[in-house]
């Protein structure tokens, strides 16, 4: 069985848009705590949000979110 | 930290309504006596039940007056737990994952209940109350398993 695992970049394109967690939480509605534990992996953001997050940064979601597969 | 207070506060108010709600049990067995004429009248303590009572309406009159600023007067959100005030997604899964949880325990804490209710055979005689007791241990029960989920996730 494959385990599947949603990687991101949205610690690194936080930084390169010199955004903190809380106005990025506030530009796409969420708080603070859900943009850190996206961050770390704790928590697989829904598509809604995924994608909110995704035109903060005006990238595609393939950009910022991708799959990581593990056997 | 303002879970753990709402969760202390749930507990004590259960606790306080267990405390005020046996003097009425006991009204209530004895009312059974007089009727089955098996005793005469009795004079009984509801300083507890008034004290819970007055808690209560404190209580409830704060917990109208927070959720009617943000709730517009719904009524039925009025008097909505603090606990299911999630701000996003991921709170909302929180509490669905919490709720799942107490739901999964419920088979296990009415079996104790059931066990325990096996008992009151041995202590009808000192202690009456027992059942109105062992009915509360329920609600406590579910939100101590809700709060040992939720803690250290908001």
């Amino acid at each position: 069985m494959a385990f599947v695992k949603l990687n991101n970049r949205v610690k690194e394109l936080r930084a390169r848009f010199d955004l903190t967690q809380e106005q990025l939480a506030k530009k796409v509605g969420v708080t603070r705590q859900t943009i850190a534990a996206i961050e770390k992996g704790d928590y697989v953001p829904s598509l809604l949000l995924a994608l909110n997050i995704c035109k903060v940064f005006h990238l595609p979601m393939e950009e910022t979110f991708w799959l990581l597969e593990d056997d | 930290m303002r879970l753990k207070w709402v969760f202390f506060i749930n507990v004590l108010l259960l606790l306080l309504a267990a405390w005020g709600f046996i003097p009425i049990y006991s009204f209530a067995m004895h009312v059974a006596n007089v009727i089955k004429g098996e005793s005469t009248g009795e004079w009984i303590n509801i300083t507890p039940t008034i004290i819970f009572l007055f808690i209560c309406i404190g209580v409830g009159n704060l917990m109208y007056r927070h959720n009617a600023k943000k709730h517009k007067r719904m009524l039925l959100k009025l008097f909505m737990p603090a606990e299911f005030s999630e701000q996003d997604e991921r709170e909302k899964m929180i509490n669905a994952h919490a709720c799942r949880k107490v739901y999964l325990f419920m088979p296990l804490i009415f079996g104790i209940i059931l066990f325990l209710m096996g008992l009151y055979p041995f202590l009808a005689d000192t202690f009456p109350s027992y059942p109105m007791l062992l009915l509360f241990i329920f609600p406590i029960a579910q939100i101590t398993i809700y709060y040992l989920s939720v803690r250290n996730k908001f």
